[in-house]
């Protein structure tokens, strides 16, 4: 069950395909296991998390403009770095700018396929993303973001959208 | 044989190199760019025989590139495949126009990269 509550601009359709996006990602190429979980179990989780990265992707496309980000402890991307790349643990932590290309490349993947499938019809075009270190993530959404909770291999992970519909503010995204 | 794989992402052309060498080929006949310019510079400068390409990059974008090689008669045999996060079939439509062979989408399994691979590898090393 996502937890995110949709707003007019954003349709329920629309985020179920993320949810299958960020799953499909997972599986596919990080061989991890994602579920969506309750503001409980992630809080939970997140409570034994300090050190958080984000990772941004921005979108244009003719149906509108927005960003994905994707905010995750840092442990949990060194898992997916380690699960990406095939890297053993062992060999010592790996290059700062390697992980942050990971993460990003990351929300690249979901972002892009989450487009791929709402707007298939559709052109659209990625920003190069970006990854950064960040305080822990606060639980109060900012306006116009749509907030997914997540849980990957048993540790949290946010997935923030902002979605602007071309000259129809107040329409959904169609699917 | 040699490959050229183009990728903005430092970890993904790491994983298609590693792919590629699976798939059979040598490690001295991988060539990476990390967007279209860089690409066309080498491919001025070497002989390749498959292009693997991003699309979304900084400075010159995979379907840029690809608009570019099209207008070149001299890379008329470069075999050129596509490996995206934009799996629109908008996209896939444009590049139906532009001579490329495959177009995989970003995520694959290592499996179906290494199937794409041996589709156009094997043939130009017999």
């Amino acid at each position: 069950m996502c937890s995110a509550k949709l707003s007019p601009q954003f349709s329920p359709e629309a985020g179920v395909a993320l949810m299958n996006a960020l799953v499909e990602v997972g599986e596919q190429s990080f061989f991890a296991f994602i579920e969506s979980c309750d503001e409980t179990w992630f809080e939970e989780l997140a409570s034994t998390a300090d050190q958080w990265m984000i990772a941004t992707v921005t979108f244009t496309g003719e149906q509108g403009t927005g960003a994905l980000s994707c905010l995750f402890p840092d442990d949990l991307v060194l898992d997916l770095f380690d699960a990406f790349t095939g890297r053993d643990p062992a060999e010592g932590p790996p290059d700062p700018r390697e992980v942050d290309d990971l993460a990003g490349e990351f929300a690249n993947m979901v972002c892009g396929l989450w487009l791929s499938r709402v707007m298939g019809s559709h052109t659209f075009s990625l920003g190069s993303p970006r990854a950064g270190r960040v305080p822990k993530p606060a639980s109060t959404v900012p306006e116009g973001v749509e907030r997914f909770l997540v849980v990957v291999n048993n540790r949290p992970m946010i997935v923030d959208l902002t979605v602007h519909a071309a000259n129809r503010t107040s329409e959904a995204i169609e699917v | 044989m040699r490959i050229l794989i183009v990728d903005d992402s430092t970890v993904m052309r790491a994983l298609i190199k590693r792919v590629a060498r699976l798939a059979g080929v040598p490690n001295d006949g991988i060539l990476e760019a990390s967007n279209g310019a860089e690409a066309l510079k080498l491919l001025e400068k070497h002989e390749i025989n498959v292009l693997l390409t991003d699309i979304n990059m900084p400075e010159m974008t995979g379907a840029e590139l690809l608009r570019e090689l099209a207008r070149r008669d001299r890379y008329r045999d470069l075999v050129r495949v596509i490996i995206s996060t934009d799996g629109s079939s908008a996209r896939r439509e444009e590049a139906d126009g532009l001579n490329v062979h495959s177009y995989l989408e970003k995520p694959f399994s290592p499996e179906a990269l290494r199937h794409v691979l041996s589709q156009v590898v094997t043939p130009i090393q017999s």
